[in-house]
């Protein structure tokens, strides 16, 4: 599947001097292809994270349309957007994201668990993926636990392993090496990376230098521009 | 799943779980306990209507200072006063007069039925037609010489033998409650309570006066015939017949029907009072609540949670929160009434009785289910406003509302 924004705009009403209109995404039209790890690397307020939330339906567009395939995301009803996303696009949201009611098993079991039973065969099959995924993410060991007593970096490679339980086509990470170390941002990358080489979309939105090195596609973006490296 | 889902959200933030859940409580039992209290005083009254099922008392004249006689009808303190039989031949005489029979009262030294005096209410089973047809449910004998029948509140059994003033009695039945006088009191024909009588004046532990056991009454009920008025039969009685007064029955009861629509008001407004107070809290604290989980809601949303999930998930939360919260509000009600009513009762000297076990369940699953509905109507506010949340604001640690 590819994700494309097509004369996409995101303007705000904020107040400020002079205008009250504030454009965080100028008129961009870029393609995620399958395949192709891409990332989006610029600095703060440059409008990465909002171009990311467009691409992810949780943001329309003031202008233009986000494309899924041939699919107008936002033509769509929410419930059929928020299927959309549970099935097809994987999201790894900036920030520590973990639901604290919930095990390591469970949280990353969520996206399954949102619209499935924990009582049929096929949630025995999600609960083998989650084993996988945790196992690749070195967490197994962890799927007990509470999110409270976790490392930032394990909630991280936690998050990493939920957006990709659903083997969606497309995945969507804001920052998601954001405050790890070395490792786990090698942890982390590696597993975005292989999602990419067996066909998947991934963008990944980034300050992090080392993140750049696993890119297939380099963008960046300024002032709500986006241009190609 | 989300049933699982708001499960663990409720298990895992406990206090807050309860302090909800406390709340519906408050509400169900505010509802409930005033219920019960207010029907309990309906339902007393009306069966003391039934159970007085007259429309004129004929008593002698120095029992009508009214303390003395309501104080019997009403709080059912032990009392006596008697009237020449010869009353009963004139009145059944005048027009008007319908059904009409005689009644017998004497109140008890002690017994060990019970740790105080009570009523012994003698009848005539030939003419009664007010006892009898309540007695009528509890006993189809016929009441012999030296038995009785016992109100629901003694402490004696079919067998039992009690003994007043000497005499022994055996208990042939004991009667359903009234929720009245009534249910504190001991029945018995005439001959028996003219024996009774008897053996008290032998005692010499009352002050009987002059009189011949054999030849008197307590008081005469009467109901108008057919085509004649009450108040007018009453007023024939009071010019005609000396030495007695007629009272309306209904009149007897006026002061405890007014005083029991005050009082069902004052619970109505306070009930309004408590839960539109609880209400406004409820919602209060699942608009706060909410907002403290905005951003639970916004990752859930990204893992594909439709706004109508997320709804769903506030509203069933709520649904758990006041289920619990209502059904523990109920049982502490039916609690606090079973306890407490009788005290309470005692205290206001009113008639009270609770209703049936089909009433109780009846007015228990209107409290639960309105508590139920109140607490999702408060939800509902905080799940309207949820599922217009923006989540990508909210997860960049915005505002959120969109």
């Amino acid at each position: 599947m590819k994700l494309t924004a097509l004369q996409a705009t995101r303007n705000y009403i904020r107040k400020r001097e002079g205008s009250n209109l504030f454009c965080a995404v100028e008129e961009t039209s870029v393609t995620l292809e399958p395949g192709t790890l891409t990332v989006l690397s610029g600095p703060s307020g440059s409008g990465k994270s909002t171009l990311l939330n467009m691409f992810a339906g949780l943001l329309p567009p003031s202008s233009g349309q986000i494309l899924l395939d041939d699919t107008d995301l936002y033509h769509l009803e929410d419930r059929e957007l928020s299927r959309l996303r549970n099935l097809h696009i994987g999201i790894i949201p900036q920030g520590q994201t973990a639901l604290a009611a919930f095990n390591v098993q469970d949280n990353i079991l969520m996206p399954w668990l949102l619209y499935g039973s924990r009582k049929n065969e096929a949630f025995s099959e999600k609960r083998k993926r989650a084993e996988e995924l945790m196992e690749a993410a070195g967490i197994l060991e962890l799927r007990r636990e509470m999110p409270s007593g976790l490392s930032g970096g394990e909630i991280r490679r936690m998050a990493v392993c939920r957006a990709m339980l659903q083997k969606p086509e497309i995945i969507l990470a804001d920052e998601p090496t954001g405050d790890l170390d070395e490792e786990n941002t090698a942890v982390v990358m590696d597993l975005l990376k292989e999602h990419a080489a067996s066909g998947g979309t991934v963008f990944v939105v980034t300050h992090d230098i080392q993140v750049r090195t696993y890119a297939d596609r380099m963008l960046s973006m300024r002032k709500g521009v986006v241009t190609e490296e | 799943m989300t049933e699982s889902l708001s499960f663990k959200n409720l298990t895992k933030r406990p206090g807050r779980a309860l302090a909800l859940a406390l709340l519906c409580a408050f509400l169900c039992f505010a509802a409930l306990a005033g219920s019960l209290f207010v029907t309990g005083l309906r339902q007393g009254l009306s069966s003391l209507e039934t159970r007085l099922g007259a429309d004129i008392m004929v008593v002698p004249y120095e029992a009508t200072s009214k303390s003395r006689l309501s104080d019997m009808i009403l709080q059912g303190n032990p009392g006596y006063f008697y009237m020449d039989s010869a009353v009963m031949d004139k009145l059944r005489s005048m027009e008007g007069v319908g059904e009409i029979s005689a009644q017998f009262f004497l109140a008890t030294a002690s017994s060990s039925c019970c740790s105080a005096a009570v009523q012994i209410i003698g009848f005539d089973p030939a003419t009664d037609f007010t006892i009898q047809p309540w007695v009528k449910h509890s006993y189809q004998g016929e009441l012999g010489n030296m038995q009785v029948l016992v109100g629901n509140d003694l402490n004696a059994f079919p067998g039992d033998v009690l003994t007043f003033y000497g005499s022994d009695v055996t208990v042939a039945a004991k009667l359903d409650r009234t929720g009245t006088y009534l249910d504190t009191a001991v029945y018995a024909n005439p001959e028996t309570i003219r024996t009774l009588i008897a053996q008290a004046m032998e005692k010499k532990i009352y002050d009987f006066g002059d009189i011949d056991p054999y030849e008197v009454v307590s008081c005469v009920l009467i109901n108008a015939a057919d085509g004649y008025v009450t108040e007018d039969v009453l007023n024939e009685i009071n010019i005609h017949v000396r030495k007695v007064e007629a009272v309306q029955t209904s009149a007897l009861l006026s002061d405890v029907s007014s005083k029991l629509t005050g009082l069902s008001s004052l619970i109505g407004w306070l009930i309004a009072a408590i839960w539109i107070l609880a209400i406004g809290i409820l919602i209060l604290a699942f608009v706060m609540i909410s907002n403290e989980r905005k951003k639970e809601f916004a990752v859930l949303r990204t893992l594909g949670a439709s706004r109508g999930k997320l709804a769903g998930l506030i509203m069933k939360e709520s649904l758990l929160v006041s289920c619990f919260g209502s059904l523990l509000g109920a049982a502490l009600a039916l609690l606090a009434v079973w306890l407490f009513g009788g005290a309470a009762e005692n205290a206001m000297g009113l008639p009270f009785l609770l209703p049936k076990a089909g009433g109780l369940i009846l007015l228990s699953a209107v409290s639960i289910a309105a508590t139920i509905l109140a607490g999702s109507l408060a939800a509902a506010v905080s799940a309207f406003r949820i599922s217009g949340i923006d989540t990508a604001f909210i997860l960049r640690g915005d505002d959120g509302r969109s």
